[in-house]
């Protein structure tokens, strides 16, 4: 039997899959040394999407957060993650300012990586070990995804073969099976798995496994994928997990034991980290993990759960709702002539917005994104598979592909990236390369980073802020015979 | 491809499974005409422990809620299901009431009746089957479900060879109470049961207490199953079966067809979500995978029974203790399906075990009785050590030597009164005569449950039964509401 190692993705994974990446520092704070007690390997925390969220929506100094969760977590290794060739979302970042990512992330204290890029090109794995050389001079940990999805060209083999690659550099510590949109089945884990494994213990490497329990399988993925080898399994507390989110460690630990497993987990520490996380979630009106039906059409799309939101949203906008069906179909065969990317950043936006274009316009490619270019002419490294002729031919034949076609990536040095913004420090210097100067500043007058996060705790109050929220009116009053209440909605600042 | 037929479980065992069976008439009533149009196979809609609640907890004389709801669906085959040999929890019920119960049904407006028995009663079922049949009801056997060292597939083919041979049973239902059904168990299983169900069409019910019996269910249709129990939306998922509108889409994604109809259902889920809040009744989500449930295989209400019963006996960390125990009282007790009245024997001996810090120190007569073979033949024998303290308990030679009873209708008449319609003598052996009486003195049957539909009636509504206010009134710019507790 296998002693399991947990993986906490309860404030990385868990909260971008429910709440946007919309969790500030001061809503973990509270709580952040129970989770250093619970015994988890890693706690996932960073992103640079997050980075960009929490400035831009929270006002918020992500540095300043992450000093004072990594201060409260004194026992657990601190997890960021990138990917190999960007932390902005659409376009390639200079090499230079993504190696100061990593060194920055590691002199506030992240002690472990997991890099990624879903087209596991030979360059871009070149880049991952790059990363991880950078890293590697702090001793961070190093974990490499390989992102799962399903085409002709994702086989058992194919998986096996970039594993090889990927783990090629001694840098590299661990290799994950990453299932972003929740497509592994248990069958399927039954075979990929072990085909990983065997080029991991080769080479004597870690393997880890995260799965969105989108189709509500990942459960069971876990416990074949344990069955098979696996022993790093990623899970988040109960309010954070299930639904687009990963399973729950409370259940996954329940399963464990009943299928004869250990692990090192204080279950004791679990219920006021849930609680804390529930009543954030009630009082910022986040979204609480729930279990999702068994879909079938998951897998016919494979498309991630938040992208099926934006696309409602865009259609609505057209007044095309009704259209979405066609929407996801388009997308599934967009990915197809693209070379089958894999469906996370930036590829998921990319074949997205590609496939929105062509429903809206009418006929198909009738408008090419310079990104759909950029990806055409390998910016990002070679699609899984050749791009379907006739594509090419369209995008050959688009005004900006002479202007495209040949060229590479902006690639500045520091000091060139240094001189264009100025004399700040190079981590203000990252956070504007990632958000426009206006929310920079706006962040930079809200103050210091709340060490809390105020709940309302009294279920009546709450329901009257709804109430006010829903009403549109500028007062609401409440008599009863026993109490009488006012509340006034504030003036908009 | 096949076409999909769908048993609608919305107001039987979804709401049993959910709502306890705190489902009144007048619920139901305003979607039942929509219902009765969806387009399902058939309707399931009520049971004898459906009455005892509505007379006990509701103030509802079932009789007449059972006559306005079948009123209203003139187009759908209902169904009633039906133990082989009781009526109520514990006791065994004789021969003669239960072909009461049926013939009265039918009178009332059923025309399909599932018929059950986790031992297997075989005679019994057919019995059942034949009075159904004789008043040109609908009959389908159901076979339980259970995974034990017993409960092969061979064991399941048996019993489907067994219960088909009736000319009056029509389908086969493999039900799964416990929802312990695996996706991968599904192909071994329905081939043996089809093999030996003489061309009868295979029904299939499962809880999704897992998470997994949408999966199963798409098996079984590739096993040849085409007939599925399902519930609407807010009455499905959690301890109650898969939606129909997951199955649906499923199904029309695989190119199966149906007839169900889209907008109707609509409206149907639509409604009950209403009722579930303005009620406070729970809206089924669905579980996350739970490995235990294999192993316990406890039907989803009993852990909420055994969590009070501990906190009763100021024990509530005994918990994990008790579902264990649950698991090993089974099998010694020679692997009951876990159904009533097995799941609550057992699981009492359980929480008894527990409890008094020793096994089977105290044993409850019904465990007795079901070792008498009161019940029926155990699956499998009973550990014999345990046989041994059974046999030793002071209660064994009096119950051994008392077996149930067949009285006649006439004598069961003159024990209960021979004033009472076939009807209230039926309802005599639920409940005591008081609360009958009460549930008729509450006057007609409600048609109708005020629903509100909006968040600012429902937040007066939880203040009002948050607070010892009898009077609340909120207003703002735009609106002024006002409500009052209680009736007018």
């Amino acid at each position: 039997m296998t002693h399991v190692r947990i993986v906490d993705q309860t404030i990385r994974d868990g909260q971008q899959s429910l709440w946007g990446m919309r969790m500030q520092a001061g809503m973990c704070l509270p709580v952040a040394p129970l989770m250093d007690r619970a015994g988890y390997a890693v706690v996932d925390l960073v992103g640079s999407s997050m980075f960009e969220v929490m400035v831009r929506h929270a006002r918020e100094d992500p540095w300043e957060g992450l000093d004072l969760i990594v201060q409260a977590m004194p026992r657990t290794p601190i997890r960021g993650g990138l990917r190999a060739h960007g932390i902005i979302s659409m376009s390639v970042t200079p090499e230079a300012l993504m190696d100061l990512w990593v060194k920055r992330l590691c002199v506030h204290g992240v002690r472990s990586f997991w890099i990624h890029d879903t087209l596991h090109a030979d360059r871009n794995i070149a880049k991952m070990h790059r990363r991880a050389k950078v890293a590697k001079e702090f001793d961070a940990e190093i974990v490499l995804g390989l992102m799962y999805c399903l085409s002709p060209v994702h086989t058992d083999a194919y998986y096996a073969e970039r594993a090889e690659a990927m783990a090629a550099s001694p840098d590299v510590d661990s290799l994950m099976i990453y299932d972003m949109a929740g497509l592994l089945v248990p069958e399927r884990a039954r075979t990929l798995v072990p085909a990983v494994k065997a080029v991991t213990d080769r080479l004597g490497k870690g393997l880890e496994i995260h799965s969105h329990n989108v189709t509500g399988l990942a459960p069971l993925v876990y416990l074949e994928a344990i069955a098979q080898g696996v022993e790093v399994i990623h899970t988040a507390s109960r309010p954070m997990a299930n639904g687009a989110s990963m399973p729950s460690v409370e259940m996954t630990l329940n399963n464990l034991r009943h299928a004869g497993h250990s692990h090192g987990i204080d279950e004791a520490v679990l219920a006021p980290i849930a609680d804390r996380f529930e009543a954030v979630a009630r009082a910022a009106g986040f979204q609480l993990g729930v279990p999702n039906e068994y879909d079938l059409g998951v897998y016919r799309h494979q498309i991630p759960g938040g992208m099926t939101g934006t696309f409602r949203n865009q259609l609505k906008e057209h007044g095309m709702e009704h259209r979405l069906p066609e929407l996801l179909e388009e997308v599934a065969r967009v990915r197809e002539e693209l070379g089958y990317p894999g469906l996370a950043t930036p590829y998921s936006q990319l074949v997205g917005t590609l496939a929105l274009m062509n429903v809206l316009n009418g006929t198909r490619y009738a408008s090419i994104p310079d990104e759909v270019l950029h990806y055409a002419y390998g910016w990002f490294g070679a699609p899984p598979v050749p791009i379907d002729p006739e594509v090419m031919d369209r995008i050959d034949a688009h005004p900006r592909a002479r202007d495209i076609r040949g060229s590479s990536p902006p690639d500045p040095g520091l000091e060139e990236i240094r001189a264009e913004f100025g004399a700040i420090d190079d981590d203000e210097l990252i956070l504007r390369a990632l958000v426009a100067a206006p929310h920079i500043d706006a962040m930079k007058r809200s103050g210091p980073v709340a060490r809390d996060y105020p709940l309302v705790r009294d279920p009546v109050l709450a329901r009257v802020r709804d109430l006010l929220a829903e009403s549109r009116a500028a007062h609401v009053s409440l008599s009863g015979t026993d109490f009488s209440l006012t509340l006034s909605r504030k003036e908009p600042a | 491809m096949a076409h999909i037929e769908y048993v609608d479980q919305t107001m039987r065992d979804g709401q049993q499974s959910l709502w306890g069976m705190r489902m009144t008439a007048g619920m139901a009533l305003p979607v039942t005409p929509l219902i009765d149009r969806v387009g399902y196979r058939v309707v399931d809609l009520t049971g004898s422990s459906m009455f005892e609640v509505l007379i006990k907890y509701c103030d509802e004389y079932p009789w007449d809620g059972l006559d306005l709801l079948t009123a209203s669906m003139p187009n759908s085959r209902i169904r009633a299901g039906l133990r082989s040999n009781a009526c109520v929890s514990f006791a065994v019920t004789p021969d003669a009431l239960m072909d009461l119960w049926v013939r009265c049904l039918y009178r009332h407006g059923i025309s399909s009746f599932w018929i059950y028995d986790v031992l297997f009663n075989i005679d019994k079922m057919h019995r059942l089957a034949k009075v159904a049949k004789e008043a040109d009801a609908e009959v389908a056997a159901a076979i339980n479900f259970s995974n034990s060292p017993v409960h092969t597939d061979a064991y399941y083919g048996e019993k489907a060879r067994l219960l088909a041979a009736s000319p009056d049973v029509d389908t086969l239902l493999i039900y799964d109470t416990a929802g312990c059904l695996l996706p991968e168990r599904v192909p071994g299983l329905v081939r043996a049961v089809k093999a030996n169900a003489g061309g009868k069409p295979i029904e299939l019910h499962s809880h999704n207490v897992a998470g997994l019996s949408t999966w199963t269910y798409l098996e079984a249709i590739k096993e040849g199953v085409t007939i599925l129990h399902t519930a609407s939306h807010p009455l499905a998922n959690g301890p109650s079966m898969p939606s129909t509108q997951i199955l649906r889409h499923n199904t029309r994604l695989l190119g199966h067809s149906d007839s169900l109809d889209d907008r109707l259902m609509a409206e149907v889920e639509a409604h009950f979500t209403k009722v579930a809040r303005t009620a406070g009744l729970p809206i089924g989500v669905p579980n996350e995978f739970d490995l235990s449930a294999y192993h316990h295989q406890i039907p989803g209400g009993m852990t909420g029974t055994f969590k009070n019963q501990l906190a009763q006996h100021g024990m509530p960390e005994k918990l994990d203790a008790v579902l264990d125990e649950t698991g090993r009282v089974r099998r010694e007790l020679g692997y009951p399906g876990m159904m009533t009245p097995f799941s609550q024997l057992v699981g009492t001996l359980a929480v008894l075990n527990i409890v008094l810090g020793e096994r089977y120190r105290v044993i409850p007569d019904e465990v007795i009785k079901y070792a008498c073979g009161h019940y029926g033949e155990p699956v499998a024998p009973i550990d014999p050590a345990v046989m041994d303290r059974i046999a030793a308990a002071p209660r064994f030679r009096e119950i051994q030597a008392d077996p149930p009873q067949q009285p006649s209708l006439e004598e069961l008449r003159r024990d209960y009164g021979p004033e009472l319609s076939d009807e209230e003598m039926l309802l005599h052996i639920l409940v005591p005569p008081a609360e009958i009486a009460r549930a008729q003195a509450a006057g007609p049957i409600e048609r109708a449950y005020p629903t509100l539909d909006s968040d600012v009636a429902r937040f007066a509504n939880e203040l009002l039964r948050g607070s010892d206010a009898q009077y609340l009134e909120i207003a703002t710019d735009a609106f002024a509401f006002a409500a009052r507790k209680g009736a007018a």
